[in-house]
């Protein structure tokens, strides 16, 4: 918790904090003895006690800072509890303060009449010194997630980059562009309406990911749109063998989730599912609302006899980071596999 | 002319129907019968033992190169696949041709040219069978699954579910939970090829997974007993132990 506090974290700042004092001891010490005339011993004396007590209680008002929540619209409420500790911190600094050297030089009449004079002032002083550190610290906790929100977008970035050039691979990818060319080559022969047909449903597919850059989001509806036309696709080359199955609550539907963040869970689905199987995929995707939070699941069954595959990992590793990324929350995704089941959960915060 | 005997190997439909059609052109060619997977392929290779294969490689159940690894039949094989990165791989294995989905007529009339050059190649017997076998047991990827082939049944066992292995002879038998399978092949093969992170050759003759091990007791002067999770016993040599040793870091 003390590592915490940004003045004791690393040596320089704790010696700036330090060398602030110092000037702040001098200052005083050369105003009490130049203009209201007191002797260097007392001055020295209360400057030290006064302002290495703050000194230390200004360490601590670390914690405050720390605990009582920023929320947006409860400024007031926030501004009222830094004035009561401000005000509670000062009142003990100058009665401590008070106490001590009244008790020390009980005979310097003098000095005891001007203490007295100066403690309303003092205590504004106090209070002063509160807010000046705790606006410190606030400035370094916003210096702090500015910075941290400017790495955060980085990185964000470059994941999506990433998923863009995953996303390009995909398109690419042997197995379903070929493939799917090669079934258009063979329906021309017999059917060309259906050759068409196909054409159209892969350049649509190809469109709207290449449209998609990464970054946005899209309504629910729009990216199921897109999945049923690779799923049209993949249908004709599979036929039967393929089944799809929606459980979508209506409400869900006008949500916003990451662009193509479907895509890879299907892909996956497909590749492990249908690929690796002789009999029937059912692959089903459900969306229901919860507690604020969007939960979409993709399932599908395998075929548990033909090994695992390696390699599985990767994409759903990639799906989990940029949810993290984007809604800066973990465990967004939740795998659930079953002897011959896959499950994918996804929780994403409701966004219309 | 006596005919060519072949066999389509495809798992969509379309694809199949595809490569019909471009052979309905030929009359040299006899079409006696389609597979949509590895299995089915296996089988009726070798009960119709044809005389020509086109064959896709990603396939549910088993791949392409799987599948010639289990038959006994030895067919001309013409790879058809959208994955270019398995050219080299095929042409290794002597196959007569690769042909990359889609393929056009042309292209597909220059594979039949090599497939009838090749028909008339005297002695080739079981020259490509060997090829294939061999080359596919000398390339060095890790093994995920093997195919094994027991009477009619073809089992496919994932490297996970092995207990330990055992020479014998010219075969190699492979115990899991679920039973033992004979493989014709070599311990020098499985050492080569399994997981080297799951798997130790302990002896001369055994190699074992190393999460099935329980024990490890002393047997004779120079040499150790391994008891495994399941009860079995296997032996362990001087070396065996020594690798042992410095894996399982006792």
């Amino acid at each position: 918790m003390y590592i915490e506090n940004p003045i004791l974290k690393n040596k320089v700042s704790f010696l700036n904090y330090i060398l602030i004092w110092v000037l702040v001891i001098l200052t005083h010490i050369v105003i009490l003895s130049a203009f209201y005339k007191i002797s260097l011993p007392v001055s020295i004396t209360d400057s030290l006690l006064f302002n290495i007590v703050f000194s230390v209680l200004g360490i601590m008002a670390w914690f405050p800072v720390k605990f009582i929540k920023t929320e947006t619209g409860k400024r007031f409420l926030l501004l009222f509890n830094h004035l009561l500790i401000a005000l509670i911190i000062s009142g003990i600094w100058i009665s401590l303060g008070y106490a001590i050297l009244s008790q020390l030089y009980q005979q310097d009449l003098n000095y005891l009449e001007f203490l007295k004079a100066s403690l309303p002032w003092r205590f504004f002083s106090g209070v002063l010194y509160y807010a000046v550190i705790s606006l410190f610290y606030y400035a370094l906790l916003f210096y702090d997630s500015l910075q941290e929100k400017i790495r955060r977008e980085s990185e964000l970035k470059s994941k999506v980059r990433e998923a863009e050039m995953n996303m390009l691979k995909f398109q690419l990818n042997p197995h379903f562009l070929f493939n799917s060319l090669n079934s258009i080559s063979s329906l021309t022969m017999g059917s060309p309406e259906k050759a068409r047909e196909m054409i159209i449903q892969l350049s649509d597919f190809l469109r709207y990911s290449l449209q998609q850059d990464g970054m946005q989001k899209s309504s629910l509806e729009s990216e199921l749109a897109n999945i049923e036309n690779y799923l049209t696709i993949e249908k004709i080359r599979f036929g039967e063998k393929l089944e799809f199955v929606k459980k979508i609550d209506e409400a869900c539907l006008s949500c916003n989730i990451p662009s193509l963040i479907l895509q890879p869970l299907f892909e996956n689905a497909i590749k492990h599912g249908v690929y690796q199987s002789t009999g029937k995929v059912k692959i089903e995707i459900g969306c229901k609302q919860e507690g604020g939070m969007l939960v979409i699941w993709v399932k599908n069954n395998f075929d548990s006899e033909t090994g695992i595959k390696k390699g599985a990992g990767i994409g759903l590793k990639n799906i989990a980071e940029r949810l993290n990324l984007i809604y800066n929350a973990n465990k967004l995704l939740e795998i659930k596999q079953e002897t011959d089941r896959f499950t994918v959960f996804m929780h994403i915060p409701v966004d219309k | 002319m006596k005919k060519i005997r072949t066999l389509i190997v495809d798992d969509e439909t379309l694809a199949r129907e595809l490569i019909r059609n471009y052979l309905s052109v030929y009359p040299e060619i006899e079409i006696i019968g389609e597979c949509e997977n590895g299995f089915e392929a296996a089988r009726d290779i070798n009960e119709l033992k044809p005389d020509l294969v086109f064959l896709d490689i990603q396939m549910p159940k088993i791949t392409g190169f799987e599948l010639l690894e289990i038959i006994d039949h030895q067919p001309l094989i013409v790879f058809t696949t959208a994955y270019n990165q398995y050219a080299i791989r095929a042409f290794e294995m002597n196959a007569v041709d690769y042909l990359l989905k889609p393929f056009s007529k042309d292209r597909f009339q220059d594979a039949l040219k090599k497939v009838e050059s090749r028909l008339n190649e005297k002695d080739r017997n079981n020259k490509e069978l060997n090829a294939l076998k061999n080359f596919h047991q000398e390339n060095r990827e890790t093994l995920e699954r093997i195919v094994v082939k027991s009477g009619h049944k073809i089992h496919v066992i994932t490297c996970d579910k092995i207990h330990y292995l055992e020479a014998q002879d010219d075969y190699v038998m492979i115990y899991t939970a679920e039973g033992k399978y004979l493989k014709q092949s070599t311990m020098k093969y499985f050492e080569e090829h399994l997981d080297g992170r799951q798997f130790l050759r302990v002896h001369r003759s055994y190699i074992v997974h190393m999460d099935r091990i329980e024990r490890i007791e002393p047997y004779t002067r120079e040499s150790y007993l391994l008891f495994l999770k399941t009860g079995e016993k296997i032996p362990v040599s001087k070396t065996g132990y020594d690798k042992l040793k410095e894996v399982l870091k006792f």
